[in-house]
């Protein structure tokens, strides 16, 4: 309908009169120019789409190499702090435990061979530059180890106490261990090793040939088992 | 979507070859450009007069088709959109160069109706006379207002309806149906009082 009354709108007369006139057109020179913009322009376009495309082309780890390595850093960063909050303490830290507890380990080392309150005293004394044989003797280093536990952030303190703990850990092994030891090869009848230990033991532990020192007596009995059973040989 | 894509394309070939040529596909506005080359130079020289000036816009306005494709929607026919940038264009071009009122007055350049017309009228031939009728068509849509000459000029080249010029021209459906037939009342009068004034001459 609508298109109707625009043919309507248009004199057929007029329009065929129009288009017997109807024959300017532009230029060959005019036609060229503007396709030959065209062309220019396609031209262009291709060359600024390569240009994307090599942009496009760079790898992706490229492209975002400064986030993803900031994001590996943090990664690892965060497990090592986990691992150290969840790991082993610093030795420093392991040791005071230890050095606190260090009657707790004597008794604990040998449990069975104490025989009266003497024992604990001679334990105590391998650690000792002062020796005491009374009962009383264990209430000093009890009294000596409170401070300790008090000043244990003072790094003197600190120092002293892993200084201490190396002494300490060699003379782990006491003179009722000792005597212990020796018995065990002796009732073993392993004369061999009974006599190099019996050897060592004369020179590392001389006090034993003390009448005083309560392990004399047994000492002085193994000893003369093992000079028996050389002798025998 | 796709399918009312496809119908639109298949509707106006025009659009079809436009696409391609956003592709770059440089035959596809080649044959874009001969289809549509006559028509909007005619539009401009007829409007304007100035041959040079007509050149100036008609290259102006490939020149942003070339440059817009890469934007083109299929909102509208490409004819519309075609001539719609060739209307702005005109309206900026010549009101920059010249006071409104001067779009009413005819055309600059045109030469005067006796000059166009052959001197010899007498001839039998039918041929003939409607050679001269439409020389005569020609001064006389020279001399149309501006906005009625664009309607009619739009109308009977490129079989533009109302809306379609409307669309292009910026005004209602009916102001340009109202501009259509002014103008074609205006150009018969014209056209049959020069024929006459012709016959009385001979």
């Amino acid at each position: 309908m609508s298109d109707e009354k625009d043919k309507m709108l248009s004199d057929p007369e007029l329009k065929a009169l129009y288009q017997a006139e109807a024959k300017e057109q532009p230029s060959s020179e005019l036609d060229a120019r503007i396709l030959a913009m065209a062309r220019q322009h396609l031209d262009e376009q291709s060359g600024e789409l390569g240009t994307t495309a090599n942009v496009v082309s760079v790898s992706f780890w490229r492209r975002y190499r400064w986030p993803l390595s900031s994001a590996a850093s943090v990664l690892l960063l965060s497990s090592l702090l986990l691992l150290n909050l969840q790991g082993p303490a610093p030795i420093d830290e392991q040791l005071q435990p230890m050095l606190l507890d260090e009657p707790r380990a004597s008794k604990m080392a040998a449990p069975s061979e104490q025989q009266g309150p003497n024992a604990q005293a001679d334990a105590i004394e391998a650690t000792q530059p002062v020796q005491s044989t009374s009962p009383q003797g264990v209430m000093p280093q009890s009294v000596k180890v409170q401070p300790r536990q008090a000043d244990v952030s003072d790094p003197q303190v600190q120092t002293e106490t892993a200084v201490k703990a190396k002494t300490q850990a060699k003379a782990m092994i006491s003179d009722i261990q000792a005597v212990n030891h020796l018995q065990q090869l002796v009732d073993g009848e392993l004369w061999t090793d009974a006599d190099t230990l019996y050897q060592r033991m004369l020179k590392e532990r001389p006090r034993l040939e003390d009448k005083t020192h309560p392990q004399h007596a047994q000492w002085q009995d193994l000893v003369s088992k093992i000079k028996a059973q050389l002798s025998k040989q | 979507m796709t399918k009312v894509f496809e119908d639109d394309v298949e509707k106006d070939p025009d659009q079809a070859l436009m696409m391609r040529f956003t592709q770059g596909d440089h035959q596809a506005f080649e044959r874009l450009y001969h289809k549509h080359k006559g028509g909007l130079y005619r539009y401009f020289k007829r409007q304007l007069g100035d041959s040079a000036l007509a050149e100036d816009l008609y290259q102006e306005t490939w020149s942003r088709v070339v440059k817009a494709a890469a934007g083109y929607e299929q909102r509208a026919k490409f004819t519309t959109w075609l001539y719609r940038i060739a209307h702005n264009l005109l309206v900026d071009h010549v009101r920059a160069l010249k006071p409104v009122d001067s779009l009413n007055e005819p055309a600059g350049g045109e030469q005067p109706l006796e000059a166009t017309l052959p001197s010899d009228l007498t001839g039998p031939d039918g041929q003939l006379e409607d050679e001269q009728k439409a020389l005569i068509l020609k001064h006389c849509i020279s001399l149309l207002p501006h906005v009625q000459k664009e309607a009619f000029l739009l109308n009977v080249e490129m079989g533009f309806t109302a809306a379609a010029i409307g669309e292009i021209a910026g005004v209602g459906m009916e102001a340009t149906k109202s501009r259509i037939r002014y103008a074609n009342q205006a150009l018969k009068a014209c056209v049959q009082q020069k024929w006459q004034e012709q016959s009385n001459v001979r």
